[in-house]
């Protein structure tokens, strides 16, 4: 019974364990390994505990978007999302949490109106938040 | 001063006389010691060699305390130095079987490096084919399945 042992009869706790390792970088591209990876790796649970145990990274934006680690000295890039990339001049303000993005940007055709959108950049993920009313105004009322 | 020891007896019969101190690293031995001291604990599902490599790791991480004074005999910087040629001389199958003996001995800092070093190499592979390759993971996505989830994800290529 030499070498029995393989990720796939790995009990779940214990590939857990090794994907809470793995950097989240790497889990954008492992989950599509099998389905037993990628119900475990989008849930909410693994996530928390996955942004639980990561550690702390420096988020940087100009050209591209770098998560810096600085004690390893490790960084990865992220382009700018397409969607972002024509009111690159209209960016407002870009606030991180937890590893996501949350862009408020003004819009072209009218300045008093502001657009915001939810990005994750290492799934590169862009959700844009629609308003609830046809006009909410709730940033910054330059008056 | 002669130290206790314990016998620790693999799954092909095999036996190891370790310290006790070193075994007691599990914390499965360290229960098993006091439950049954004097008697050879029989390990049905590991074999020899994976007992050998645990054995080992114990006995390098053991902190002897009869000593006196520092006795610890590295540090933690030579320690961390040591576990990664420790798992990096191992290989995949082996590996995985050593993962399964620190859970199963609840050791938790042996647990700890193979999992980290089996986490590395899901890290060093550049996409999910490799990472199947390696591990020998059945893809059980249908192209069905493949092309929905890259249109919901835009998933780059």
């Amino acid at each position: 019974m030499a070498y029995s042992s393989t990720i796939p009869t790995l009990p779940l706790d214990l590939l857990e364990e090794i994907l809470y390792r793995t950097p989240a970088e790497s889990l954008v591209r492992a989950k599509w390994t099998c389905k037993e990876w990628n119900g475990l790796i989008n849930k909410k649970r693994f996530i928390y505990e996955h942004l639980r145990r990561s550690p702390e990274r420096f988020l940087r934006v100009d050209q591209t978007v770098q998560v810096l680690d600085l004690v390893n000295r490790t960084r990865s890039d992220s382009p700018i999302p397409d969607e972002l990339q024509p009111s690159l001049s209209n960016i407002i303000a870009m606030v991180h949490c937890d590893g996501l993005m949350l862009c408020i940007w003004s819009d072209k055709e009218c300045y008093m109106f502001h657009n915001l959108a939810l990005w994750n950049p290492l799934t590169r993920k862009f959700n844009v938040v629609e308003p609830r009313l046809s006009r909410v105004s709730t940033f910054p009322d330059k008056r | 001063m002669s130290k206790k020891m314990i016998v620790l007896k693999s799954s092909e019969g095999v036996s190891f006389v370790v310290e006790e101190a070193v075994a007691r690293q599990s914390k499965i031995i360290s229960f098993l010691v006091e439950e049954f001291p004097d008697r050879e604990l029989p390990l049905t599902n590991m074999t020899s060699e994976i007992l050998r490599k645990t054995i080992e790791y114990c006995k390098k991480h053991v902190v002897e305390d009869d000593g006196g004074g520092d006795s610890s005999s590295s540090s933690s910087g030579d320690l961390k130095e040591w576990d990664v040629k420790f798992v990096a001389e191992i290989d995949q199958p082996r590996l995985m079987d050593l993962l399964m003996a620190a859970n199963y001995l609840d050791i938790p800092s042996l647990l700890d490096v193979t999992c980290q070093k089996v986490a590395d190499t899901i890290a060093a592979c550049n996409d999910e084919k490799e990472i199947r390759a390696t591990f020998n993971i059945e893809n059980d996505f249908t192209e069905e399945e493949v092309e929905a989830i890259r249109m919901e994800n835009q998933y780059p290529i």
